[in-house]
C-alpha cells in the first residue's frame, strides 16, 4: 500500500511538472505595423521550435505605437516582455528606469550565450547605451533609397538622377496624364509628410540633410533654420506645389506612400529600406513587383563632388522593467540579434545591425534585390536623429513644421524659425539648454 | 365598546426599536444595494478626477518620472493661456462644435417632421434613417477616410461623374473642417432627430389645430407654434450636442488625426497629444481641467434655459 502512495505521488508531481512546462507564459512582444512584424511572424515558429518558448505577438498600429509602448511602461503594467522600440526614445525611458538595463544578463555566464560577440553590433549599440550600461540590442539600422519605376525610366529615356536638380527635371518629366483626361494620373514623385505620428520628421529628414541640414549643433542649440535646412523645405514644398506629388499628400505616412508607389502612380520616392522586401514581393505589390530598382539618394554638390547624405533610423529590441519574464526576453533578443537570428531577419526582408550578417555574401544574395550591397555603399551616409531626451518632443515640432509648409499656412522660412524657436524652448526646459 | 389592552413599558419600547430598526434598515437598503455600484465609480471617475486635479498643478513629465514631481501652483494654467496652440485648439474646437450643431439641428428638424408623419414605408425608413448614428465613431472614421480619398474614394467618383472636379478632402487646409462637420452630420443628424422626434410627438394638438382653422400657413406655424413649443427639447438637444462636439476625439482623430497643419486639432486631440505623445501630464491635465471648465459653463447654461423654458411652457399652457 505504501508503495502506491509513493508511485502516484511521483506521478501526480510529474503530471505537474509538465503541466508549468507546457503553461510557462509566453514572451509578449510590442511590434508596430510595418515591414518587421512580418519579419517576425516568419520567425516566430523556429524560435519557438528552437527554444521551447513561446512568442505572442502583439500588433499596434503605427500611428498610436509609441503611446501605447510609453503608457504601459510608464505604468509598469507588465503587458510586454520584449519592446521593438525606436532608440530615440530610450534617453528619456532610461531616465525614467522603466527600462531594463541589459548588462547584468551580459555579464552573468548562466544567462549570456558564450558566443555572444556585441562589436559585430557595434554600429548601433551607442545608441542604446547610456552611462556604460546597455539598455538594448540594436536592430534595422534604417535609411533611405531612391525608388524608381525602370519601365517608366527606360520609355521616358531618362536615367537615375544622381543631384536635386536632375531629381526635380525628373519628377516633372514623368509627371502625367496617361490617359488624356485632362488629369495627372501618374505623379513624378511621392511622400509622406503627414505631421501624425511624427511621420513628416521622419519622412521629410531625407531631403533635409540631403541638402546638408542638421537639427542641433554640437551644443545642443537648434539650428533647423539655417540656410540649407530652409531650401530643403523649399524644395519639398515646391514637388508639392507644382503637382509633381499627389494633391493630397498631406495626408500620406510611410503607408499611403508605399500604397501609391505599388499602385503603379509614382515613379519616383526616397522611402525607407525596410520597403524594399514588401515592393519586390509579387504576392503583395504584383504591379510593380518586377518594374522597379533601387539607387542611392541623390545628393548635393560640393566643390564639385557629389555628397550623398540621408536620415536614418536605429530601433532595437528592449526589456520593459516591470516584465516578469527578464531573463526569457533576454535570451530571445539575444538569439535574434545574434548571426543566426540577424540572418533569418536579413533573408526575411529585415535591416540586421549586425556586421557579420550584413557583410556575408551568402546573405547579400538572398536579400531581395540584393539591396545590402547597396546599403553598405550609402551606410556612410546615415544621419540618426540627437540623442537627447526630448527627441520625440523636437520631431513633433519638426514635423509641424513641415505640415505647416506644405499645407501653406507658413512658408518655409516661417515654419523653420518657428520651429527653431520652440525647440529651443524644449531643450531650455529639459535643463538642456542654458536659457538666453 | 373596544376593550383597551395594555402592555407592559418594556414591550412597548421592544415594538418601537423593532419598528425604527425596520425603518432605518428600509431607508438604508437603497444606499447599500448602490454601494458597490458608487464605490466602482469613486474608483475609476472619482479618484481619477481628483488626481489629475491634483496634477495640472505639478510639472509632472516623463523626465521627472522617477525624481517625483514638483508642485508649480497655476503655473500651467497660465502657460496653457499664452499656449498658440491651445488658442488654435480651442477656435477649431469651436468651429466645429457651432457648425456641426447648427446644420445637425437643421436637418433633424427636418427627419423629425418626417418620422413624425404617417406615410407608406415609414415602418423601415424611420430604423433606416437612425442607423449612422448606431455606428461605432472608429468605423465611421475609417469608412469617411476611405470615402474621402482623393483618388479612389466614392465622394470624388461622384464628382467625376457629374464633371465636378476632384475636392482634396483632407490634405487641404481650407476643406479639412467642412470634411469634417460632414462626417459628423451624417452620423449624428438621427440623434438629433430623435431627441426633436421625441419633443414634437410630446407637443398637444390643439393649437395646431386652432392654428389651421385660423388659417396659419405651415411656416407661420412652424416658427409661431412648433417652434417655441419644442423649446426645452430644442435646448436640450443642441447643448447635449455641442458638449458633444466640444470633447469629440476619436471620430477626428481617425480621419485626419488633427492635421494638415493642424486644421483640425481640436482640444481634445491637443490635450491627448500633450498628455500621451510628450507624456506632459502636468500640463495635459491643466487643458483637461480648463476644458472642464468650459464644459461646466455649457452645461450650467443648459440647465438654466432648459428650466426658464420649462417655466415659460408652464405659464403659457396656463393662459
Amino acid at each position: 500500500m505504501k508503495h502506491v502512495w509513493i508511485i502516484g505521488l511521483t506521478a501526480a508531481i510529474g503530471v505537474v511538472l509538465s503541466l508549468s512546462q507546457a503553461q510557462q507564459p509566453p514572451l509578449v512582444i510590442a511590434m508596430w505595423t510595418s515591414p518587421e512584424l512580418d519579419n517576425l511572424r516568419k520567425i516566430e515558429p523556429i524560435y519557438e521550435e528552437r527554444s521551447s518558448q513561446a512568442l505572442e505577438i502583439e500588433e499596434i498600429a503605427r500611428d498610436v505605437y509609441q503611446q501605447v509602448v510609453f503608457t504601459n511602461l510608464l505604468t509598469n503594467s507588465g503587458r510586454f516582455d520584449v519592446v521593438y522600440g525606436d532608440t530615440a526614445w530610450l534617453p528619456a525611458l532610461v531616465q525614467a528606469g522603466v527600462v531594463q538595463s541589459l548588462t547584468p544578463f551580459i555579464t552573468d555566464p548562466n544567462v549570456a550565450d558564450p558566443n555572444l560577440n556585441l562589436a559585430e553590433k557595434s554600429t548601433g549599440l551607442d545608441a542604446t547605451t547610456f552611462n556604460g550600461e546597455i539598455y538594448g540590442f540594436p536592430s534595422e539600422g534604417d535609411t533611405t533609397y531612391l525608388f524608381y519605376r525602370t519601365d517608366l525610366f527606360q520609355e521616358a529615356g531618362l536615367s537615375v538622377p544622381n543631384t536635386w536638380d536632375e531629381f526635380l527635371a525628373t519628377a516633372r518629366a514623368l509627371t502625367q496624364d496617361t490617359n488624356g483626361d485632362g488629369r495627372v494620373d501618374q505623379y513624378g514623385v511621392v511622400d509622406g509628410p503627414n505631421a501624425a505620428g511624427n511621420e513628416a520628421f521622419w519622412n521629410f529628414q531625407q531631403f533635409f540633410y540631403a541638402f546638408g541640414a542638421e537639427f542641433l549643433d554640437q551644443n545642443l542649440e537648434p539650428v533647423v533654420n539655417r540656410p540649407a535646412g530652409v531650401a530643403s523645405l523649399e524644395f519639398f514644398v515646391n514637388l508639392v506645389r507644382e503637382g509633381l506629388m499627389p494633391p493630397d499628400v498631406a495626408t500620406y505616412t510611410y503607408t499611403e506612400k508605399n500604397i501609391a508607389f505599388q499602385q503603379g502612380n509614382v515613379a519616383m520616392m526616397v522611402q525607407w529600406i525596410a520597403a524594399v522586401a514588401e515592393l519586390a514581393d509579387c504576392s503583395r505589390s504584383p504591379l510593380v513587383c518586377d518594374k522597379f530598382s533601387i539607387a542611392p539618394v541623390p545628393g548635393r554638390l560640393e566643390n564639385g563632388q557629389l555628397v550623398r547624405e540621408a536620415g536614418a533610423s536605429q530601433w532595437a529590441w528592449f526589456i520593459p522593467a516591470a516584465s516578469m519574464n527578464q531573463v526569457a526576453a533576454y535570451k530571445f533578443i539575444e538569439w535574434l540579434t545574434s548571426v543566426e537570428g540577424a540572418t533569418l531577419w536579413a533573408i526575411n526582408g529585415g535591416i540586421p545591425t549586425n556586421t557579420t550578417v550584413l557583410s556575408n555574401p551568402q546573405v547579400v544574395e538572398r536579400t531581395p534585390l540584393m539591396h545590402f550591397r547597396l546599403l553598405a555603399e550609402v551606410f556612410g551616409g546615415r544621419n540618426v536623429p540627437p540623442k537627447t531626451t526630448v527627441t520625440p518632443e523636437l520631431a513633433e515640432v519638426f514635423s509641424q513644421a513641415v505640415a505647416a509648409a506644405v499645407a501653406g499656412t507658413k512658408t518655409p522660412q516661417q515654419a523653420l524659425d518657428d520651429a527653431n524657436a520652440q525647440m529651443r524652448t524644449i531643450l531650455v526646459n529639459a535643463g538642456l539648454l542654458p536659457a538666453r | 365598546m373596544a376593550r383597551t389592552q395594555w402592555y407592559p413599558a418594556r414591550a412597548l419600547w421592544a415594538t418601537r426599536l423593532t419598528l425604527q430598526g425596520q425603518r432605518l434598515a428600509r431607508r438604508a437598503l437603497p444606499y447599500v444595494l448602490m454601494a458597490p455600484a458608487l464605490g466602482l465609480l469613486a474608483v475609476v471617475l472619482v479618484y481619477p478626477l481628483l488626481y489629475s486635479f491634483r496634477l495640472s498643478f505639478t510639472d509632472w513629465t516623463l523626465l521627472n518620472f522617477r525624481t517625483g514631481a514638483k508642485f508649480i501652483g497655476l503655473a500651467n494654467y497660465q502657460k496653457v493661456l499664452l499656449d498658440g496652440d491651445f488658442w488654435n485648439a480651442l477656435g477649431v474646437t469651436l468651429v466645429f462644435m457651432v457648425s456641426s450643431t447648427a446644420i445637425e439641428f437643421a436637418l433633424g428638424l427636418g427627419i423629425a417632421h418626417l418620422m413624425a408623419r404617417d406615410y407608406r414605408g415609414k415602418g423601415w425608413l424611420n430604423p433606416l434613417i437612425l442607423l449612422p448614428f448606431m455606428c461605432t465613431n472608429v468605423v465611421v472614421g475609417l469608412v469617411f477616410r476611405i470615402m474621402m480619398n482623393y483618388d479612389l474614394g466614392v465622394i470624388n467618383y461622384l464628382l467625376d461623374l457629374v464633371h465636378l472636379p476632384p475636392v482634396n478632402w483632407l490634405g487641404d487646409v481650407a476643406t479639412a473642417m467642412p470634411a469634417v462637420v460632414l462626417m459628423d452630420v451624417w452620423n449624428m443628424t438621427s440623434f438629433m432627430a430623435l431627441l426633436l422626434l421625441a419633443g414634437l410627438q410630446a407637443l398637444p394638438e390643439e393649437p395646431f389645430e386652432s392654428a389651421i382653422i385660423d388659417g396659419a400657413s405651415r411656416a407661420q406655424i412652424l416658427w409661431h407654434i412648433t417652434l417655441p413649443m419644442l423649446r426645452p427639447v430644442i435646448l436640450v438637444a443642441v447643448l447635449w450636442r455641442l458638449i458633444d462636439t466640444f470633447k469629440v476625439f476619436d471620430v477626428i482623430y481617425i480621419l485626419t488625426g488633427g492635421g494638415p497643419a493642424k486644421a483640425t486639432d481640436t482640444m481634445s486631440i491637443f490635450a491627448f497629444r500633450t498628455g500621451f505623445q510628450f507624456f506632459k501630464l502636468g500640463y495635459a491635465s491643466a487643458i483637461a481641467y480648463i476644458m472642464v471648465l468650459i464644459m461646466l459653463v455649457l452645461a450650467i447654461v443648459a440647465v438654466r434655459l432648459t428650466m426658464q423654458s420649462a417655466k415659460g411652457l408652464r405659464k403659457v399652457n396656463r393662459v
